[in-house]
């Protein structure tokens, strides 16, 4: 009895182990391989629509997407464009995310040797390392072939994204240039019109009329105190200090050659705006430790007048709540982008824009047909293609735009009136499949009339008020700022040095900020000048000049 | 009553001031859940504004409705239920099969097997060779990564094995003077004896393995086999992902699309209730002295 | 020779039952150990384990000598130690009280919600404080409605009190779920034992320190020693969701440096590396503290 209870319970465990590791092979890892179809063997059908010639044998398209997004929520968005394509063009596009840090997946890919076909927004350092490994492969053989509108779509640009012996890795996502304003002042827009809508030019001008709000209302309706400005997780110093004339926190000179903000006068003088408005009382005094949501909370309940940031902030924190809230609520009951330039400045600088594009889509040594997946990437980087991607399934009830086929196209009336009044149902015109597959098209203006973009409401400034006043007042501080790009790559010897000097200074400009008299804020602001040399800021200056000078020549080759 | 038993005054002061403490120490422990469950019974966009603590300010059910209509969150449900009883019950099973092992004086590789596993405690091969272990033994996609990796607990074997030095040894002597085998003496004796600290070890377990989502998403990308948790978490974690994002027409479309603050706190409400209701059930087991009574005579 | 051969016959049985124990723990836990090398390599996930470049102790001095070595270590010994200091008691007072209530369903009660903290995730731990501690925070609307200051205090900006309102909510946040491991060491003492206490007429207190914490004695101090060799071990997540720029110089510790300059830049080696060193530390503490367990109260956790 007794030996063999004790055999039992040792065979079992073994079982256990064994049962394990056979089930699991049954079932198997979950990859769906795609049928391959052989280049030659589709049939010479009638193009549809779109231009599109049917392939005979479903062109599967089964990718990972290196975003940390939500599952349930891409399944929800993607299966009606899904089906459209899977119809309309035979093509199975399905898109997979995971909600684990991408970098860390992407990583246990390669590290076990499981990973689709094609995966997208993969970026430069991953891109350099899966090259290295060889599990990615060179695209230029097949966007020669069949690639037209890629070429045509990129134009000059392209060869910027071939490596140095002509190689073309990735096809870049969400490249161009949308000239829309990203970050900006803002003002509360009824208070402001109450005020007499003085003139605003500087800084100094934006601040006076800021305190004179805060004066005409100094609680909410809870009572609670209303202050001038606050931050929180979102707001970058750098965008900031555009309102100087510096480009992306470094301020360039005629040969350009970059020095951070802490080594310019305008980077002393932009934090010496922040720590006036806190000595005076008026800057929320948990500025830097709202997270984005205790922010929300405050801009929401009327406790903040102004705001420099993005756009969204003061739409997504203001008149999108205020909208389904407030019981007598008025249109002008919102922030308006205002332009404001130091009075040395030559330009405010608020918006860079990174034309290249976030990242890349790949295709792994795993893909059984490239050519198919080429034609099809091809197609969405034609306008009509991107349109199909970017607005999602046309010609239904709640569709966004209508398609009559020959590239004729317009936008369905209904929808593009509730946007334009603010009723249009968001969660829903999701579901359409809007830019939820965005393998490789481009963010900026389509080719064919120069107007439209993927981006759906963004295709009506002219006849939004508000978005032609955001752009009429801040058209100037937007500028391309391709050419600045840096890889901070494992193997990059100043990877280390840029993390440290970004922590210092976000600290430290934190300290600064909320330094009690201007003597103690200037003494801050030295040392921490200071620190951040001695760490190696002025290196690093060397280092993103040459390389910026390195991409220009590039970019004006 | 015998004199003995009288509370005496310092006593009977003691005993007031214990449950006034406890008044509030119980305020203090159960603030936060009912903030949550005020938020989630509020009207969402109502809810942005803030200031909610105890009461919501426009009551609403469209959290919780909203919250059922997904169907895998049933099919989650099963998974954690079926997760928690089976690695709970594998685990206290295993582990404690271990620690009693160990703890035979005259066995002569108990301390062998105690260094053998207390090494373990803290060198591991870290993030990717475990990885590649459970891609190898085929264990992605499917129910055994759960509980076979987590079989053997040495935390949990080091405590029961406390619990069992503090027996008398003469229990288990007796056991084997009459010819019981080990197993025999594991099942009949010392799993009785140890029903509290099994009692205590089983609510450890059947929370770590409830509250488990990383190996989940890591290791089932189907997601055939997901649990409650991961549920929860993919609401809790999509802001994380935002943190790398740089442009902002990106980040627009992500808040606005974000899960309301109120989805956040029903679903933390319907994912940690049932949980909660393993602590009450197991807290009989800690009334000790019975089992040992009844052992020895 | 015989002796030894007739000792391994009579515990085979016992070695049978461990066979499964073994192979699992060499499959689970020594096989993939073999990932500890990286820490004296340059490693790049998806290149082989062994092939890596050698690097010797680079990243370990590479992790001595960053230039915030000496915060770093400050704060993660000074919350480590305040979590040890209320943290490691805390549950032990808890239980002690707990037992203490005379009424059954009241014990049952506070027992239950007592362990809710734990469910409850950092982020929403760290809303609260927000609204709590912030600077029209309820704190600070009670201590100027009674007189004590005049102008709110930033009590999550400043980096003075970051380590007492870490300490506070990690506490607040385990001590019940800690305690239950001691209710069911309690569980275990003898009644008789008890009741032949209060026939002696040692009263309560006697009760508890005569009879109470030498009958848990092992647990406590298995506990015990096993937290003291977490001291490397000071937290991560609280610190991302509680700490704030203002506060980064007193909420740096080791993970969150680690997590920052190594998993975060592709640096997996050096995260090995600063890992390897922490399990060293631990083990070596735990083998000292055992040392003097044994030495002192005659008790080993090994």
């Amino acid at each position: 009895m007794k030996k063999t209870s004790s055999t039992i319970i040792a065979a079992a465990l073994a079982v256990g182990l064994l049962a394990g590791c056979s089930s699991g092979q049954e079932e198997g890892p979950a990859a769906s391989p795609a049928q391959p179809s052989s280049s030659g063997a589709e049939s010479a059908g009638e193009p549809n629509a779109f231009g599109w010639i049917k392939p005979a044998q479903t062109t599967v398209i089964d990718f990972y997407q290196a975003d940390r997004d939500n599952p349930d929520k891409v399944a929800r968005d993607t299966v009606r464009l899904h089906d459209y394509l899977l119809n309309n063009f035979n093509v199975d596009l399905k898109k997979t995310v995971y909600d684990v840090d991408p970098k860390e997946r992407l990583n246990l890919m390669l590290a076990s040797g499981e990973y689709p076909e094609v995966i997208a927004a993969m970026d430069d350092d991953t891109v350099d390392k899966w090259k290295a490994q060889r599990k990615i492969i060179d695209l230029t053989p097949y966007v020669d072939q069949y690639g037209q509108n890629i070429k045509k779509a990129l134009g000059d640009k392209y060869k910027t994204y071939l490596d140095e012996d002509g190689k073309l890795w990735g096809l870049p996502r969400g490249w161009g240039y949308l000239p829309g304003p990203d970050f900006t002042a803002h003002i509360r827009m009824d208070w402001y019109e109450e005020m007499g809508s003085p003139k605003i030019e500087t800084p100094e001008d934006y601040y006076e009329v800021l305190k004179q709000m805060v004066a005409a209302h100094p609680t909410n309706a809870q009572g609670e105190k209303v202050y001038a400005l606050s931050w929180n997780d979102q707001v970058n110093i750098n965008n900031v200090m555009g309102i100087w004339g510096l480009k992306d926190g470094y301020k360039e000179d005629a040969d350009h050659n970059l020095v951070h903000w802490l080594n310019t006068s305008e980077g002393l003088e932009a934090a010496r705006f922040y720590n006036k408005i806190y000595r005076d009382g008026l800057l929320d005094p948990d500025l830097f430790i709202n997270k984005f949501d205790d922010w929300k909370t405050k801009f929401a309940n009327e406790r903040i007048v102004g705001h420099i940031g993005s756009w969204w902030h003061s739409w997504n924190a203001g008149h999108e709540i205020w909208r389904n809230s407030v019981p007598d609520y008025q249109e002008d009951m919102r922030y308006v982008q205002i332009a404001i330039k130091a009075a040395g400045a030559e330009n405010a600088y608020l918006s860079p824009k990174d034309a290249r594009g976030w990242n890349y889509t790949v295709l792994t040594d795993k893909a059984k047909n490239p050519e198919a997946i080429i034609k099809f990437l091809d197609f969405t980087m034609s306008p009509i293609g991107t349109r199909l991607l970017g607005w999602g399934v046309p010609n239904e009830e709640d569709s966004l735009w209508n398609y009559e086929g020959d590239d004729k196209w317009s936008f369905n009336e209904a929808q593009k009136t509730a946007l334009l009044d603010g009723t249009f149902d968001y969660e829903k015109s999701d579901q359409l499949g809007g830019n939820r597959f965005w393998l490789v098209h481009g963010q900026g203006l389509l080719e064919d009339d120069n107007k439209s973009t993927a981006w759906y409401d963004q295709n009506f400034v002219d006849e939004d008020k508000w978005k032609k006043l955001m752009y009429d007042n801040t058209k100037d501080t937007v500028y391309d700022n391709t050419a600045r790009r840096v890889v901070f790559s494992v193997d990059n010897p100043y990877t280390l040095v840029n993390q440290q000097i970004e922590d210092l200074v976000k600290n430290g400009f934190a300290q600064a900020v909320t330094r009690k008299t201007e003597d103690e804020f200037v003494s801050t602001f030295n040392e921490l000048r200071d620190k951040a040399n001695k760490l190696g800021l002025q290196d690093l200056e060397k280092y993103r000049t040459e390389e910026y000078k390195k991409q220009l020549e590039i970019l004006n080759q | 009553m015998r004199d003995y038993l009288k509370p005496t005054l310092g006593s009977r002061v003691f005993d007031t001031a214990n449950v006034v403490f406890m008044l509030v120490f119980c305020a203090l422990m159960i603030y936060p859940f009912l903030n949550l469950l005020a938020i989630s019974l509020n009207d969402g966009v109502d809810a942005a504004r803030g200031g909610i603590y105890l009461f919501p300010r426009k009551l609403s059910f469209s959290a919780y409705e909203l919250l059922f209509q997904n169907k895998k969150m049933l099919n989650g449900f099963m998974w954690s239920i079926l997760r928690v009883v089976v690695g709970t019950v594998a685990c206290l099973l295993a582990t404690g099969l271990l620690a009693y092992l160990v703890n035979i004086r005259h066995f002569s590789g108990r301390k062998f097997m105690r260094i053998l596993f207390f090494i373990t405690m803290y060198f591991n091969g870290g993030f990717f060779p475990v990885y590649l272990l459970i891609v190898n033994l085929g264990l992605t996609n499917s129910f055994h990564v759960y509980w076979l990796p987590a079989l053997f607990n040495v935390y949990f074997m080091l405590l029961i094995s406390s619990y069992i030095q503090n027996q008398p040894d003469a229990l288990f002597e007796s056991a084997r003077i009459d010819g019981a085998g080990e197993f025999r003496i594991y099942w009949k004796i010392v799993i009785p004896i140890c029903v509290p600290v099994f009692a205590a070890v089983s609510v450890y377990l059947a929370v770590s393995h409830w509250n488990s989502w990383f190996d989940v998403v890591l290791y089932n990308p189907s997601g055939k086999f997901d649990t409650l948790q991961v549920y929860l978490r993919r609401l809790l974690l999509e802001m994380e992902g935002l943190q790398q994002i740089r442009d902002q027409q990106v980040l627009y479309n992500r808040y606005r699309d974000l899960s309301p603050l109120t989805l956040r706190a029903a679903t933390t409400i319907v994912v940690t209730v049932p949980i909660l209701l393993v602590y009450p059930f197991v807290q009989k087991y800690f009334i000790g002295g019975i089992m040992l009574g009844s052992v020895k005579g | 020779m015989n002796t030894w051969r007739r000792r391994i016959a009579k515990e085979r049985q016992i070695w049978i039952m461990t066979v499964p124990m073994i192979v699992w723990v060499l499959v689970f836990s020594y096989y993939p150990m073999y990932g500890m090398i990286i820490a004296f390599q340059n490693y790049v996930p998806g290149n082989s384990f062994f092939s890596g470049d050698w690097v010797g102790f680079a990243h370990f001095e590479r992790f001595f000598n960053s230039p915030d070595f000496g915060t770093i270590m400050r704060n993660t010994f000074a919350i480590s130690g305040l979590n040890i200091l209320f943290g490691l008691p805390a549950p032990l007072i808890l239980a002690l009280l707990l037992n203490e209530l005379k009424n059954k369903a009241f014990k049952r009660f506070t027992q239950t919600l007592s362990y809710i903290p734990y469910f409850i995730s950092w982020v929403v731990v760290a809303s609260i404080l927000f609204t709590l501690l912030g600077s029209d925070g309820l704190l600070n609307k009670l201590l100027i409605d009674f007189g004590f200051i005049r102008e709110p205090i930033s009590f999550l900006g400043e980096g003075k009190y970051f380590w007492s309102i870490l300490t506070t909510s990690n506490v607040w946040k385990d001590v019940g779920f800690n305690s239950i491991i001691y209710l069911s060491a309690l569980a275990s003492i003898d009644r008789e034992q008890i009741e032949a206490g209060k026939v002696d007429g040692i009263g309560r207190f006697g009760t508890v320190w005569h009879i109470y914490l030498p009958g848990i004695r092992t647990t406590i101090i298995l506990l015990w020693i096993l937290g003291l060799g977490g001291i490397l071990n000071a937290g991560f997540e609280q610190q991302l969701l509680i700490g704030s720029p203002t506060t980064a110089e007193y909420s740096e510790v080791i993970d969150t440096y680690v997590y920052k300059y190594g998993v975060q830049l592709g640096y997996y080696s050096f995260a090995a590396a600063v890992n390897l060193m922490k399990a060293v530390v631990s083990v070596l503490l735990v083998i000292g503290m055992n040392r003097i367990a044994k030495k002192f109260f005659d008790t080993s956790i090994l």
